[in-house]
């Protein structure tokens, strides 16, 4: 016996299968959005600069992913990347690793971002059938003032 | 250079050091779920069929639920142009619907289309579920091995007697049907919760309920936890115990905590998810315990994520593979992972707003046990009537828990499945009903045992079929019998009250009076009272069938005389075991069959010739003799007959009816003259 989940539509007399590797929902494309955790790696009030960001990735099924950093909130200024899945036969697990990098002056100049709170959003779509499975997204960060000690004041600014 | 590992999901374990991570971060995990620390995206939506446009396009699919026993599925459509809720049969992969079950109700015109259903013992109960009572629709009741029809769920619950129920929402619980909302014809009590017989979901006994808290407030939802059925209303729960009417109990459980609507419940594995007013809450039968912190539900609500839809359109829906529980608002869904530990959640941004869910079954063994069946039946000659048609079955083979299938076709348009019936010995004879006169049909029939079919009949095409098991018949317009057509007066009219048998219930007919059509009675109407030409003559009446623009030859014709009609067939004969008063009198018997109901009887004697006839004696209605009692000099005189001018004989009787100011003719015809 093959147990299926179905569904009824509310906006008219369709019946739809729930198919964990359908990639459209009907005819509408499903995207992607997923923030990681928001983290201050050395505490509240530490000032850090963050230097790699590496995802995991897991798939068969084609798609694109937009990764953009955001540290204390904010997307980097041009530290967002672009990646391209191609379909596979069978699961495949790949890793991408990218210095993050903000650009000034038109991209003459970079630099580490600096800041508190890093989290990263990572957007996309499946552009076929298959699975599509965010691994793990990791950040090297190097703090470079630390936390206030038990009982200092903490000054406000965490987004 | 250190490096950390971002979550998805979740919020970091203090333990992990110093790094601390906002409350809020999982806020944007949309279309993708959380699952053993990585976040994968979910699956779509894949389009397998769509209700068919009977009454406009279907509006929304409020239903969909398994029958599990026969590897198929019911679901409910919403058709908007006349209110509907309409019911289909699908196939078990969802991806044809096989048979409509037709219209359950047409809702009132402020009662909202949601509903619900549960299965037990291959009985189908479906309620309605709308707060108020005069809006909500009857419960219905379908049997998968049944006919194939819907029909009204029925009870005796007071001195009303038998009659329709409407719960407003059911569930099968162990061995039993649960339904509530529904006290009885006489009382509307929305706190009570009545259970089935065990085993049997479409009986309730009236003494077998449950009075679910304060009077008049109102269940909203059923669910199952930890073996025990929890009762939900908005802001309390209640917990039924027991697993017997020996033990049945029910106890409070939550005092401040409930669940609105029946579609936010969803029971998995022993617990029971469900969204309660302050949001999603679990329980396994005992305490209930909040699982909504992460959703930040109070917060601003996220402008990624699509309008959410109001709480009673929510539906709540369990992925099987991937262990989720998902609360589905129009195309807002959130998501919780039961896969790994702790709580992880994610949202949906659905492409296609969800009304309904269920999870159903294919490409199992529809009836464990049960082989395919090699039977089949073929189809005599088919009696065709005006809106039905009789089919003589033989069947060949067939065995025990075989169920049969009849195909119709209507001109050269689809097959589709009419109804469904039980083979029983080597022959039966089924009826198709609900067709339309003089049209031209092909039916066919199939067996089915265990969800299985013959390898002949294994096509969902009739017209694939061995044709023995096929035929063809036009539906004719056959015309009635005219049983009576009886002479009386109504309100000082001359009437004539004509009383006929339908051949079928479902077409009009016309009153002919001397062949002309003079009245027309609507469906279901078998008597009417029908002028007359004129009075004291005599008409000839019968009836026909119409339909639209159809019209059956005349029935039998009765021929009926437009008054009073005479006594029939007197006779007089002495009578020695009469009494008469005198001792100078002899007692006659006079006898005759009144043939006029209603109609007094009077009998008249004249002494002599040339005499007046006057009245002698008059007989109640329905009284066919009288003793007369002739003088002892006047034995041997006196003979049964119409007087005349120059009679020889010292007297004669005679007799006619009286019905009112109406008298018939004298009678002239005797029967056995005995002077």
């Amino acid at each position: 016996v093959t147990p299926a989940v179905f569904a009824g539509a509310a906006d008219g007399g369709g019946i739809y299968r729930l198919d964990d590797s359908a990639h459209l929902d009907g005819v509408t494309p499903i995207e992607l959005r997923v923030e990681t955790g928001t983290v201050a790696p050395g505490g509240i009030s530490a000032d850090h600069a963050f230097d790699w960001i590496r995802l995991g990735v897991t798939h068969t099924a084609a798609a694109t992913l937009k990764v953009t950093p955001l540290v204390d909130g904010d997307p980097v200024p041009g530290a967002a990347f672009a990646i391209s899945l191609e379909a596979q036969s069978k699961r495949t697990s790949v890793a991408f690793e990218r210095a993050i990098r903000a650009s000034v002056e038109g991209g003459l100049r970079t630099y580490a971002p600096r800041g508190t709170w890093i989290a990263v959003l990572i957007e996309g779509m499946r552009l076929g059938a298959g699975d599509l499975i965010l691994d793990s997204v990791d950040v090297d960060y190097e703090v470079l003032t630390p936390t206030l000690p038990s009982g200092a004041s903490v000054p406000s600014g965490a987004p | 250079m250190p490096s950390l590992r971002l979550p998805f999901g979740g919020t970091l374990d203090r333990d992990a050091g110093v790094a601390v991570s906002q409350p809020s971060s999982m806020r944007a995990l949309t279309n993708a779920l959380p699952k053993r620390g990585k976040a994968e995206v979910r699956g779509g939506m894949v389009l397998t069929t769509t209700l068919p446009a009977v009454a406009g396009s279907c509006t929304a699919v409020v239903l969909i639920h398994p029958l599990v026993s026969q590897q198929e599925a019911i679901a409910v459509g919403f058709y908007q142009q006349d209110r509907s809720l309409r019911v289909f049969r699908l196939s078990g992969d969802g991806v044809s619907v096989i048979q409509s079950l037709g219209v359950w109700v047409n809702l009132h015109a402020q009662s909202e289309p949601r509903v619900s259903v549960a299965e037990g013992f291959s009985v189908v109960l479906l309620a309605h579920d709308e707060p108020v009572l005069s809006r909500r629709a009857p419960t219905k009741i379908f049997r998968v091995f049944g006919d194939g029809t819907l029909g009204n769920l029925e009870a005796e619950f007071d001195e009303a007697g038998r009659t329709a129920v409407y719960f407003r929402s059911v569930m099968a619980w162990g061995d039993y049907m649960v339904g509530f909302g529904f006290g009885s014809a006489l009382e509307d009590r929305p706190e009570f919760l009545r259970l089935s017989l065990p085993g049997e979901p479409g009986r309730f006994d009236r003494d077998h309920y449950f009075i679910v808290g304060n009077r008049g407030e109102p269940i909203t939802g059923l669910g199952e936890a930890g073996g025990n059925l929890m009762v939900f209303k908005a802001s309390k729960t209640y917990r039924v115990v027991g697993n017997s009417p020996v033990n049945f109990g029910i106890l409070p459980a939550y005092a401040l905590v409930g669940c609105p609507h029946q579609n936010l419940i969803v029971s998995v594995d022993g617990s029971c998810y469900f969204w309660s007013l302050e949001g999603p809450r679990v329980t396994m039968g005992g305490d209930n315990r909040d699982v909504a912190m992460l959703l930040d539900l109070e917060g601003e609500d996220p402008d990624w994520l699509p309008a959410k839809a109001a709480l009673k359109d929510g539906v709540a829906l369990y992925h099987l593979k991937t262990r989720v529980v998902e609360w589905v608002f129009g195309m807002r869904g959130y998501a919780l992972s039961l896969d790994g530990e702790g709580l992880k959640w994610g949202h949906s941004d659905r492409g296609v707003p969800i009304a309904s869910s269920g999870v159903l079954y294919s490409g199992g063994p529809k009836l464990e046990g049960l082989a395919a069946p090699t039977s089949f039946s073929t189809i005599g000659t088919v009696e065709a009537l005006s809106t039905r048609a009789i089919l003589p079955l033989a069947h060949t083979g067939a065995v025990s828990e075989t169920m049969g299938e009849l195909w119709l076709r209507a001109g050269q348009g689809v097959w589709s499945r009419a109804r469904d019936f039980i083979v029983q010995g080597s022959s039966q004879q089924e009826t198709l009903t609900g067709l339309t006169a003089m049209t031209n049909y092909a039916v066919a029939v199939r067996h089915r045992r265990g969800g299985e079919f013959p390898s002949a009949y294994a096509v969902e095409d009739p017209g694939l079929w061995p044709s023995a098991s096929r035929a063809a018949f036009t539906t004719l317009l056959v015309p009635p019998l005219l049983v009576s057509a009886t002479w009386m007066r109504v309100n000082s009219s001359s009437i004539v009250r004509l009383v006929w048998e339908p051949t079928d219930s479902l077409v009009s007919h016309q009153a002919l009076r001397n062949g002309n059509p003079i009245l027309t009675l609507p469906a279901g109407v078998t008597t009417v009272d029908a002028p007359v030409s004129s009075a004291n003559a005599t008409d000839t009446w019968a009836v026909r069938a119409v339909l639209g623009a159809f019209f059956s030859t005349p029935s039998n014709t009765i021929d009926t005389f437009s008054g009073v009609a005479a006594p029939i067939g007197p006779t007089y004969v002495p009578d020695p075991g009469g009494t008469c008063g005198g001792v100078d009198t002899v007692p006659y018997a006079l006898t005759w069959e009144t043939g006029a109901s209603g109609a007094t009887t009077e009998v008249f004697y004249r002494q002599g010739n040339n005499a007046t006839a006057t009245l002698w004696q008059t007989a109640p209605a329905g009284v066919e003799a009288v003793t007369l009692c002739v003088p002892q000099s006047d034995v041997g005189s006196v003979e049964l007959g119409e007087p005349t001018g120059d009679d020889p004989l010292s007297g004669r009787v005679t007799l006619r009816h009286r019905m009112g100011a109406d008298v018939s003719a004298f009678v002239t015809a005797y029967e056995g003259l005995i002077s």
